[in-house]
């Protein structure tokens, strides 16, 4: 691949776009060799996603970033200054949830990165976080946002109450958001995002240079995870893509590594229910004719991407409803006897717990046996649902409408479980083995659930979003 | 022989907290072949060893360019639910293993 000429404006560029994705997600680690290798490529971008779901609703709900702060940091200190030295833009999403909340960290952690650095950087940020009060409107106005998958949690059309209802809603920002702030503002150091769709943070420059709508959702696709998609995987590498007309490159920047066309058709099966096609705002990527081929050792080309429009432009919000107050106890039991019995003894146990706590209202809490070493991993898809093993272990998870509540449950439960008596119990001292204090009840926190999880019709992509260009550190 | 003896990669994760996605993968192009023919990799199967109603299965693909099989179906319990022992849904992949290939 050929070295080139670093652009420093926004100059459309037909020809091709080197861009490089850093990571797999920011905070997972960014190497700062493969960096260095990228940028004698001539990167025209930096791009690297950090927002997810697949740590669960506790972050969107509570606005706390997935990853810790001192990760996130160490990351974008990397990208930042990277993307100043070769002096092209990077384009993030970070903090994990894409509550505003995390976006704000993020701004903060990368404010106070060009402070110790001694940088001055105009940097745009995408706020994520959706006013429920618009949401309202729009869909009192006759908007349907219909669930995208068909779980019977969801509504299949939201509801105002719904929406009302939940904690905190984002919305998946789309590249149309990330290419009108660079377009409006040329010379923008970066692009801050909270929520995004992982895919847009890389398609949003090819698209923005008129690359095919396709091949550039797909790029985005392959290169979302850093060298992920490369072999061996690592999810704290990066992985360089070059666009062109009609295909683009792929090749990871750590000579440990090399994408193979397994490697990168593997990846596309990552965490997607759809190999071949997959929904987008505004479309369909149709992978299902695509080809891979070896071009050198390391570097795959790809080929024959398909992009099927829809005929709205529809953008995925996700909402969180705080569901409740969790209280843990976690506990062994190696007694033969017991685990012999643990059915029955459960079973026993809760009637006595349901009985003690009868007074209170019908669906405040939920108490949960979740016996490990028997189908606690699996449940009701567990083929073998009995204790096989000598010792096993009994999380007794109990969700209540306080704190305090599901702590006494919690604490009711694991002392009934652990002096009750059963047919031919020797260990009449006490059933359960509990590893450290406090052991009775672990106050866990604040329990939430994905409520939305919609598809909102828009007239315009960038219509729910806060934008706005901040110049750093500030003051 | 079971499909962990013929398979390189057999792995699960969720796509999305509602459906669970798995993937095998393998190195050997007979084994992938030797899979694919069987026809052992059905919705019938997949709802069978995880005792879910064939309706559930979103699909099952099987893709020659990387040898992989991907299977997808929606979750009895959503990955957040207060009973569900599985949030990143990435070991769902057991009751695969066992399956009988002719």
């Amino acid at each position: 691949m050929p070295h080139a000429d670093r652009p420093q404006t926004y100059e459309p560029r037909t020809d091709e776009l080197r861009i490089y994705s850093a990571t797999s997600f920011v905070g997972h680690g960014v190497d700062e060799e493969s960096v260095e290798r990228a940028l004698s490529y001539g990167v025209h971008a930096i791009v690297a996603q950090g927002t997810t779901t697949d740590a669960g609703p506790y972050y969107l709900g509570t606005g706390k970033p997935v990853m810790a702060e001192e990760a996130l940091r160490c990351d974008l200190e990397i990208i930042v200054c990277s993307a100043h030295k070769a002096g092209v833009p990077f384009i993030v999403s970070a903090g994990g949830s894409g509550s505003d909340l995390s976006t704000a960290l993020s701004l903060r952690i990368i404010a106070d990165i060009c402070r110790e650095c001694g940088l001055r950087l105009k940097v745009g940020v995408v706020w994520s976080e959706i006013d429920p009060d618009w949401l309202v409107d729009r869909i009192a106005g006759g908007v349907e946002a219909r669930r995208i998958v068909p779980a019977l949690r969801l509504e299949e059309r939201l509801s105002c109450e719904t929406v009302k209802k939940c904690k905190r809603i984002v919305a998946q920002v789309g590249p149309e958001v990330v290419m009108r702030l660079l377009s409006a503002n040329p010379g923008l150091d970066g692009v801050l995002c909270g929520r995004a769709l992982d895919v847009g943070l890389y398609a949003a420059l090819p698209l923005m240079h008129g690359f095919d709508k396709g091949l550039s959702m797909h790029f985005g696709k392959i290169m979302e995870d850093g060298s992920l998609a490369a072999t061996p995987g690592s999810g704290n590498d990066g992985l360089l893509g070059i666009i062109r007309k009609d295909h683009f490159d792929v090749m990871p920047m750590s000579p440990k590594r090399r994408c193979t066309p397994e490697s990168v058709v593997g990846h596309a099966f990552y965490e997607r229910s759809d190999p071949s096609r997959e929904a987008n705002p505004g479309g369909a990527l149709d992978i299902s004719g695509s080809t891979y081929v070896q071009l050198d050792d390391r570097t795959v080309r790809v080929t024959g991407s398909g992009w099927v429009p829809d005929p709205e432009y529809r953008v995925k919000l996700e909402g969180v409803t705080r569901i409740g107050y969790r209280s843990v106890c976690i506990a062994g039991v190696r007694d033969p006897q017991f685990i012999r019995n643990v059915d029955v003894i459960l079973d026993e146990c809760r009637e006595i717990v349901c009985h003690y706590f009868r007074t209170l209202p019908a669906g405040s809490y939920t108490l949960t046996f979740r016996v490990y070493g028997r189908d606690a991993v699996l449940g009701a898809c567990e083929p073998v649902p009995v204790v096989e093993g000598h010792e096993i272990c009994i999380l007794i998870d109990v969700v209540a409408d306080s704190q305090q509540r599901a702590d006494s449950i919690c604490s009711f439960t694991s002392s009934t479980v652990s002096h009750h008596g059963f047919p031919g119990r020797l260990s009449t001292a006490g059933n359960l083995a509990m590893p450290f204090s406090p052991g009775r009840a672990i106050s866990v926190g604040e329990v939430y659930q994905f409520s939305v999880w919609h598809a909102l019709p828009l007239e315009d992509p960038c219509e729910p979003f806060r934008t706005e260009v901040v110049s750093l550190p500030g003051e | 022989m079971k499909l962990k003896d013929l398979a390189s990669v057999i792995r699960s994760k969720n796509a999305s907290p509602f459906i669970t996605t798995l993937d095998m993968f393998f190195e050997d192009e007979s084994n992938y072949d030797r899979v694919k023919s069987s026809g052992v990799i059905s919705t019938e199967t997949v709802a069978r060893v995880y005792k879910i109603p064939e309706a559930s299965v979103v699909g099952v693909w099987f893709v020659d360019a990387c040898r992989g099989i991907k299977v997808s179906f929606l979750k009895p319990r959503a990955a957040d639910d207060v009973v569900s022992g599985d949030l990143y849904g990435a070991q769902q992949n057991a009751p695969l293993l066992e399956l009988e290939v002719t």
